[in-house]
C-alpha cells in the first residue's frame, strides 16, 4: 500500500498515531474514536517501511478483540498478517514460553489446580477454592513477598515444578521470569521491535512487568487505551500504568484520539458530562463527528424489574415492528418509527450484576424476542453432560441404549429446556449406530457450550453485564438497574463507602458510550432482589448527565393494568 | 385415489391458539372436515414435540398415526375414516437484509422424527424454541432453507401465505420483490408456495415466475373448525414421498380448496382502525396515505400481486391445476339464519348435516343438492349451489379485518324462505 492510502480517511491525531513508529507512544483513544481502525494502518505502515511482520506484536485483552484487530488489519496488509504476532497476553505468554524454555510445560486448569490444592490443603472443595483464588491473586499482582511467604502457594508452586505442569497465571508470570535473563532471551524477545498494547488502562502488575521486560530490548512501545474506560480494578488492573506511562517510558509521545465516530451528538455530550466528574483520568475533550444531535437519552422509571423490562421489550418492538398477527391485532400503538431497518442486533440491554438477568430474560421470552445472553453459564453443564457420555463411549458398554446413557448422563440438569434437548438429541440419532451416534451428541453438545454458543448467523438482542460491553457497538442501548446502589454498587446498604465511585463511573460511561443512536436509562422505584434496598434511589449519575440531553418517561403507572401477555387467548 | 390435505396449522402450544388444538382434537376435526393427511404443526415445540412421540406412531409411508389408546369414539358414523400427521411447523425469521427489515413465514415439512429433532437442534443454537410453537428467529430465511436441506434432502420448505403485507416472502411490509431476492441461489429448491387465505390461483397466475411453482394452500388454522378452511387435493398415494413428488411435479397434484379471497384478512388495502378499506387504485389516489389519520396504509394482497404482476388478470398458465372456492359449512349455515358461525344452533345443524351427509368437504363440494335440502333446508341448499357457481359477494377483507361473506340480500332470504313456507 502506499503512503497516501494508507493516510486516506484519518483525521489529523490519527496520522500522527500511525505515522509515529519509534520511541515510545500513549494513544488515548476515548470511545468509537477509531482505535482498532489507528491499529491496523498503524501495523500497515511499519510494514511499508520494510519491517518484517515477525518483528511486530500486537496484544490484545480478549480473542474476540484479537480476531477484530486480524481481521481488520488483514484489510490492509493482506497476506504479511500471518507473520505478525496479534494475540491476548496469555497467548503471546505460551509462545514465549514454547520458545525461550527446555521445558516442556502442560497448561493445567482450573479443575486440577483445585484438585492439587484439595490434597495440599487435604480440605474441602471451598478451602481450595479460597487458596487457588488467593495464588492466582499473588501471581496476578506480582506480589513477590506473598508468594515468597505464603506455604500453602510455595508447596503449590513446587507441585507444579517438578511435574512440569503450569497454570494460567503462570502463562505471564513465567515469562517475565525467562526474560529476566536477557541474553538467553535476546534471540526471541530481541526480534520484537515493534510493540502495541491494547487497552493498556487495564494491565494489571504481571503484565506491566512483561511489558517492562520487553521495553529493554526495544523503545518501540505503543501503549493504546483510555483511563476513562479503566474497569478491571477487581481484578487487579490498576489504571495508574496508563496515567504514569509518560514517566515511566521517558520520551514518550501521547496523542490523543478525540473525534467521536460512533455516537450522536446528544450521546457524547452526555456521556462527557459524566465522565468529567473523575479525577484520575487523562482530560480528554471527546466531540461527535455527526453534526447531527440525535435524540435525547431517555430516563424510564418504572414500579419494579419486571416492568422495566417490559418497558425494554416494547422498545425493541416498536423499532422492530409488530412480530406476529396477533400482536398487530392486539396492540393499538402505532409503529410510525423508524420501521424497516432494525434488527434484533441492533439492541442491547446492558447491567451492573448478573442477578438483573433473570427478570429480563423473562420479559424477551414472554414477547418470543431472540435474545443472548453473554456469558450464559446455563450451556456449560451440556460440556460436562458430553464428558459423561465419553466415557460410555470408552468403556464401551454395549448393552446399554442410547436413551438409557442419555437418560443417565443428563441426570445432572433439571431445567426443562435442556431435558427437552435430551429428548431431541435421542430422535436425531437413534436409527444410526450407537458410537456413531454418541460421537455426534457430544460434537453437539459441545457446540452448545462453547464461547460463541450462539450461532453467528443469528441475529437476536443482546443481553450482558457492562463489564462485557467494552470494546461494542449498538443502534440502541438500554442500560438498566440505574439504581444507586447498583450503580454504583455495593455489596452491602449499610457500607457505602466500600466502592471505587471513578471505578463504577468509568463502568457507566462504558455503557453509555456504546450507542450509536439512542440511549435508555431504566430504573425501578421498587427492587426485590435478595440484599437489596427496596426503594432505591435513581443513582447519582443520572443527575451527572445534563438535563437538555434527557427527556423523562414514567412508564411505572400505565403499566400496572398491563396483563400478563403470557397466554393471551383469541378464542 | 384422491385425497386432502392440510398442511399448516399450529398446536396450543403456539400463541393465540385454541385449547383445543391437540392432536386428539385435530385427528377429530379432520374427520368431521374430510381430511386424509393433516400436519402436526408445530415440531419445533419442545412441548408439542414430546406430545408428538407420545401419542402419535409411525404408519410406515413416512406419516404418522394417532396410537389407539387416544383414539375417541365421537365421530359420526358418516365420517369416521384414517387420518395421517405429516410432521410441519413453521418458523418465523425476522432478520435485516439490505438495509431493510424482513419478516418472512415459512412452513418446513420433514419426513421423520430424526429430521424434525436435527432441525430442533440446530434451531434451539439460534433462538428461543420454547416460547411460541411458531418461533421467532433472527435468521435470514435462505440460511433455514438451508439448515432445512441439510437436515435431510427429502424435507420441504414452502414459504407461507406468501402475500401477507407483514410477514411473508412477497409481503408489502417487510418481504422481498422476487424469490430470488430472498433465496438467492438456493431458489431452485423452493418447489411449492403458499397462497394463503387473500389469494387464489388466478391471482398467483398473473406472475409467469410462479410458473414452474406448485401453488398449495392451508388452513393456517388455530382452532380446530378451522381446519381446512383452505386445503390441497392430492391424487395418488397417501405416503410422504408420494405427496412430496406430487407438490414437487405437480403429477399427482389435484389442485387446492380455495377461501373467497376477498374473505381474507388482507385483500384489499386500508385501516382497520380507522375504517378504511380501498382497493389498488383508490390507494394509488390517496398516494399511500390514509385520508382518516394520514399515516401509511396497511397494503394489502390484491395490491401487491398488480404491482408485481407481468400479466394480466384472466391469464391461466399452461398445465395449471384448477382449485374450488368454498365457504365453510359453518359460515354458510350462519349467513342463512343470520347468527354467528359459533353458535350454538348454527353448530347443531352442522353436525346434523355432516352426521347424515358425510364430511364438510363432500357436502360443500359433492352432495347432491337434493340431499342437502333434506338434511337441511331449502336456503342452506340455495346457498350451497351460489357457493359452487361462485354466485355470492363478501365485502373484501383489509387490514386484518375479514371479508363479509353476503350469499343473499334480506329481502332474497325471505322471499326463499316464503317459498318453502307456501309448500
Amino acid at each position: 500500500m502506499t503512503l497516501d492510502s494508507i493516510l486516506q480517511g484519518l483525521n489529523d491525531s490519527q496520522k500522527e498515531a500511525v505515522t509515529h513508529i519509534e520511541e515510545p507512544m500513549l494513544v488515548v483513544a476515548g470511545p468509537g474514536t477509531g482505535k482498532t481502525l489507528t491499529i491496523a494502518r498503524r501495523i500497515t505502515y511499519i510494514l511499508s517501511k520494510g519491517v518484517l511482520p515477525e518483528e511486530i506484536l500486537a496484544i490484545t485483552f480478549t480473542n474476540r478483540a484479537a480476531k477484530e484487530m486480524k481481521e481488520r488489519t488483514e484489510l490492509y496488509c493482506g497476506e504479511a498478517i500471518r507473520g505478525i504476532f496479534i494475540g491476548t497476553f496469555h497467548a503471546f505468554g505460551m509462545e514465549l514460553i514454547r520458545r525461550l524454555s527446555d521445558i516442556n510445560y502442560r497448561l493445567i486448569g482450573r479443575d486440577e489446580q483445585i484438585e492439587i490444592l484439595k490434597n495440599l490443603l487435604g480440605g474441602s472443595e471451598k478451602d481450595a477454592q479460597k487458596a487457588l483464588n488467593n495464588i492466582s491473586r499473588t501471581k496476578n499482582l506480582y506480589d513477590e513477598k506473598a508468594m515468597e511467604s505464603n506455604e500453602i502457594s510455595k508447596h503449590y508452586q513446587k507441585i507444579l515444578n517438578q511435574n512440569g505442569l503450569i497454570d494460567i497465571d503462570d502463562l505471564i508470570l513465567l515469562p517475565v521470569e525467562l526474560l529476566r535473563n536477557k541474553e538467553r532471551a535476546k534471540p526471541v524477545a530481541g526480534r520484537l521491535k515493534y510493540i502495541m498494547i491494547d487497552e493498556y488502562q487495564d494491565i494489571n502488575p504481571v503484565q506491566y512487568q512483561l511489558i517492562k521486560r520487553l521495553s529493554g530490548f526495544t523503545p518501540n512501545i505503543c501503549a493504546v487505551g483510555d483511563s476513562d474506560q479503566a474497569i478491571y480494578a477487581f481484578r487487579g488492573a490498576d489504571v495508574e500504568n496508563f496515567l504514569n506511562f509518560e514517566k515511566d517510558f521517558l520520551g514518550a509521545k501521547k496523542v490523543i484520539l478525540q473525534e467521536n465516530f460512533r455516537s450522536s451528538r446528544v450521546i457524547v455530550g452526555a456521556s462527557q458530562s459524566l465522565i468529567k466528574n473523575n479525577k484520575k483520568r487523562i482530560e480528554n475533550h471527546i466531540f461527535a463527528s455527526t453534526n447531527k444531535d440525535g435524540v435525547p437519552v431517555k430516563v424510564i422509571a418504572t414500579t419494579d424489574e419486571r416492568e422495566e423490562a417490559w418497558a425494554i421489550v416494547r422498545e425493541v418492538e416498536k423499532r422492530m415492528g409488530a412480530m406476529s398477527h396477533y400482536k398487530l391485532m392486539n396492540i393499538r400503538e402505532s409503529y410510525d418509527y423508524q420501521e424497516g431497518t432494525y434488527r434484533f442486533s441492533d439492541f442491547a440491554v446492558l447491567y451492573r450484576t448478573n442477578t438483573q438477568v433473570r427478570a429480563i430474560k423473562d420479559a424477551f421470552m414472554d414477547a418470543g424476542i431472540p435474545f443472548k445472553v453473554i456469558g450464559d453459564e446455563r450451556y456449560g453443564i451440556l460440556k460436562k453432560i458430553g464428558d459423561r457420555i465419553k466415557v460410555y463411549l470408552d468403556n464401551k458398554k454395549g448393552d446399554m441404549t442410547l436413551q438409557e446413557i442419555l437418560n443417565d448422563a443428563f441426570c445432572l440438569v433439571e431445567e426443562d429446556d435442556l431435558k427437552g434437548m435430551k429428548n431431541q438429541l435421542v430422535h436425531a440419532y437413534k436409527d444410526i449406530p450407537i458410537e456413531e451416534a454418541l460421537h455426534k451428541i457430544i460434537l453437539e453438545l459441545l457446540l452448545f457450550s462453547s464461547s460463541d454458543a450462539y450461532d453467528p448467523r443469528a441475529e437476536a438482542v443482546t443481553l450482558m453485564t457492562l463489564h462485557m460491553s467494552k470494546g461494542l457497538e449498538f443502534r440502541v442501548v438500554f442500560i438498566a438497574g440505574a439504581e444507586d446502589g447498583l450503580i454504583p454498587y455495593s455489596a452491602t446498604w449499610s457500607e457505602k463507602e466500600d466502592y471505587d465511585i471513578e471505578e463504577e463511573r468509568r463502568l457507566f460511561y462504558v455503557g453509555m458510550t456504546r450507542a450509536k443512536e439512542e440511549l435508555f436509562i431504566t430504573y425501578c422505584l421498587n427492587r426485590s432482589s435478595f440484599n437489596r434496598q427496596k426503594n432505591p434511589l435513581p443513582s447519582p449519575f443520572i443527575k451527572e448527565i445534563p438535563k437538555e440531553c434527557i427527556e423523562h418517561i414514567n412508564s411505572s403507572v400505565k403499566d400496572k393494568n398491563r396483563k400478563k401477555p403470557k397466554q393471551q387467548r383469541l378464542f | 385415489m384422491s385425497f386432502i390435505a392440510d398442511l399448516h396449522i399450529h398446536s396450543s402450544f403456539s400463541r393465540a391458539t385454541s385449547p383445543d388444538m391437540t392432536l386428539e382434537g385435530i385427528w377429530r376435526w379432520a374427520q368431521l372436515k374430510g381430511i386424509t393427511v393433516i400436519g402436526t404443526g408445530d415440531f419445533t415445540h419442545p412441548g408439542w414435540f414430546n406430545e408428538i412421540t407420545e401419542k402419535l406412531e409411525p404408519a410406515g409411508n413416512g406419516l404418522y398415526s394417532l396410537k389407539k389408546a387416544y383414539l375417541k369414539q365421537d365421530i359420526p358414523q358418516s365420517c369416521k375414516a384414517d387420518v395421517f400427521f405429516m410432521l410441519t411447523g413453521e418458523v418465523s425469521c425476522i432478520y435485516s437484509k439490505d438495509k431493510k427489515t424482513r419478516k418472512v413465514h415459512s412452513i418446513l415439512i420433514v419426513p421423520d422424527l430424526a429430521t424434525a429433532a436435527k432441525i430442533n437442534i440446530n434451531l434451539s443454537r439460534i433462538g428461543n424454541l420454547k416460547s411460541d410453537g411458531r418461533p421467532i428467529i433472527g435468521l435470514d430465511a435462505k440460511e433455514l432453507l438451508k439448515i432445512t436441506h441439510d437436515a435431510s434432502p427429502d424435507a420441504m420448505f414452502i414459504p407461507a401465505h406468501i402475500w401477507t403485507p407483514h410477514f411473508s416472502v412477497f409481503g408489502a411490509a417487510s418481504g422481498f420483490d422476487s424469490l430470488e431476492e430472498c433465496f438467492e441461489e438456493l431458489t431452485p429448491h423452493i418447489y411449492a408456495v403458499e397462497t394463503g387465505l387473500s389469494s387464489d390461483p388466478p391471482m398467483n397466475w398473473r406472475l409467469s415466475c410462479l410458473d414452474n411453482i406448485t401453488l398449495v394452500s392451508n388452513s393456517d388454522a388455530h382452532s380446530p373448525a378451522k381446519i381446512g378452511r383452505e386445503a390441497n387435493i392430492f391424487d395418488g398415494g397417501i405416503s410422504y414421498m408420494e405427496m412430496m413428488e406430487a407438490i414437487k411435479t405437480r403429477k399427482g397434484f389435484g389442485g387446492t380448496i380455495e377461501f373467497f379471497p376477498e374473505e381474507g384478512k388482507y385483500h384489499y388495502d386500508g385501516h382497520r382502525n380507522c375504517g378504511i378499506c380501498l382497493t389498488p387504485e383508490q390507494t394509488r389516489a390517496y398516494n399511500y396515505i390514509c385520508p382518516v389519520c394520514n399515516r401509511h396504509l396497511t397494503i394489502g394482497v390484491m395490491h401487491r400481486v398488480i404491482s408485481l404482476a407481468d400479466r394480466n388478470h384472466g391469464a391461466k398458465p399452461a398445465g395449471a391445476p384448477g382449485y374450488r372456492s368454498i365457504i365453510p359449512l359453518p359460515e354458510i349455515i350462519a349467513e342463512t339464519k343470520k347468527m354467528g358461525p359459533g353458535s350454538k344452533a348454527v353448530l347443531s345443524i352442522y353436525y346434523k348435516v355432516i352426521s347424515a351427509l358425510g364430511p364438510e368437504f363432500k357436502v360443500l363440494l359433492e352432495s347432491p343438492y337434493g340431499d342437502i335440502e333434506k338434511v337441511s333446508d331449502q336456503l342452506t341448499m340455495e346457498a350451497i349451489v351460489r357457493m359452487r357457481e361462485g354466485r355470492v359477494y363478501i365485502s373484501p377483507g383489509y387490514d386484518g379485518e375479514y371479508g363479509k361473506i353476503k350469499i343473499f340480500e334480506d329481502i332474497e332470504r325471505d322471499s326463499i324462505k316464503g317459498q318453502m313456507s307456501l309448500f
